[in-house]
């Protein structure tokens, strides 16, 4: 079974909606209403499904605008400094979250998508 | 401000008399009720798991439970006798655990249930020097009993 499709397996358990439902596009949190005690259940199973060690954190962009707050201040590239503390999106991903982080969180399921093969790939 | 008295019927809230294994992936312990209601071993496996979860943090978080899922409960009114108590971790990430927990006499229909748990530092209001030592404290306890 593919990544995508594991990862919309288990959103679609968790939540109770129709797998088909949810693209690559969909957002976790505007889209599907995803809570904070989703994330925690979406984490553990990801883990258990898939064995890769998960990043809370990470994973779910949880720190993103403190992020922000610290490249700001620190005078840094935003980019470049998220693309450090997010090692698993490409920076013109990054580029478009930056661009959408007024209409609310950013999270796609395609970050999830990311961050699932690039901890397959270190694994 | 008044006070109010709640009577649970129960000699303390510690719902385990004896961890018997525990390991990375894995808890057992038992629990001897009297005439205890049914669900009421659901607080026990609960509690087996946080145990878990403090285990292999290293007693470094505290663990809330978050969620039950697939809970099964035998149809009995009451619990009494030994109880073996089992547990297996199913996955976790560094803010959650997920468990495989179960409740069984004499290999009969058991109680059991997938039981999330949230571990979160210490801060204010869950003090590290109160909640770590009194936690490690009881699985000691638990360890030595017989």
């Amino acid at each position: 079974m593919d990544i995508l499709t594991t990862i919309k397996d288990h959103l679609a358990e968790i939540l109770d909606i129709e797998a088909e439902e949810i693209t690559l596009e969909t957002y976790l949190v505007r889209d599907l209403g995803v809570e904070s005690i989703d994330f925690l259940e979406l984490a553990v199973a990801f883990n258990s499904s898939l064995g890769i060690e998960i990043e809370d954190d990470e994973i779910f962009l949880a720190n993103l605008r403190l992020y922000l707050k610290e490249a700001k201040e620190g005078k840094s590239d935003i980019v470049s400094y998220l693309a450090q503390k997010y090692p698993s999106l490409a920076k013109e991903r990054l580029k478009q979250i930056l661009q959408d982080l007024d209409d609310g969180p950013v999270l796609k399921v395609k970050d999830l998508v990311s961050y699932v093969s690039f901890r397959c790939q270190e694994g | 401000m008044e006070q109010i008295t709640i009577n649970t019927h129960l000699d303390g809230f510690v719902l385990i008399d004896k961890i018997s294994a525990i390991d990375e992936n894995n808890i057992k312990g038992t629990k001897h009720f009297s005439g205890f209601p049914a669900p009421l071993a659901i607080e026990s496996l609960a509690q087996l798991g946080a145990l878990h979860v403090r285990f292999i943090t290293g007693f470094e978080k505290h663990c809330f439970l978050l969620k039950i899922n697939n809970c099964k409960i035998p149809e009995i009114q009451e619990l009494n006798g030994p109880y073996q108590l089992e547990g297996s971790l199913l996955g976790k990430s560094k803010q959650a655990f997920s468990y495989s927990l179960r409740a069984t006499k004499d290999c009969k229909t058991p109680l059991e249930g997938r039981f999330t748990f949230a571990a979160i530092d210490y801060d204010e209001r869950f003090k590290k020097e109160l909640l770590q030592r009194h936690h490690k404290k009881i699985l000691t306890c638990f360890n030595l009993c017989d």
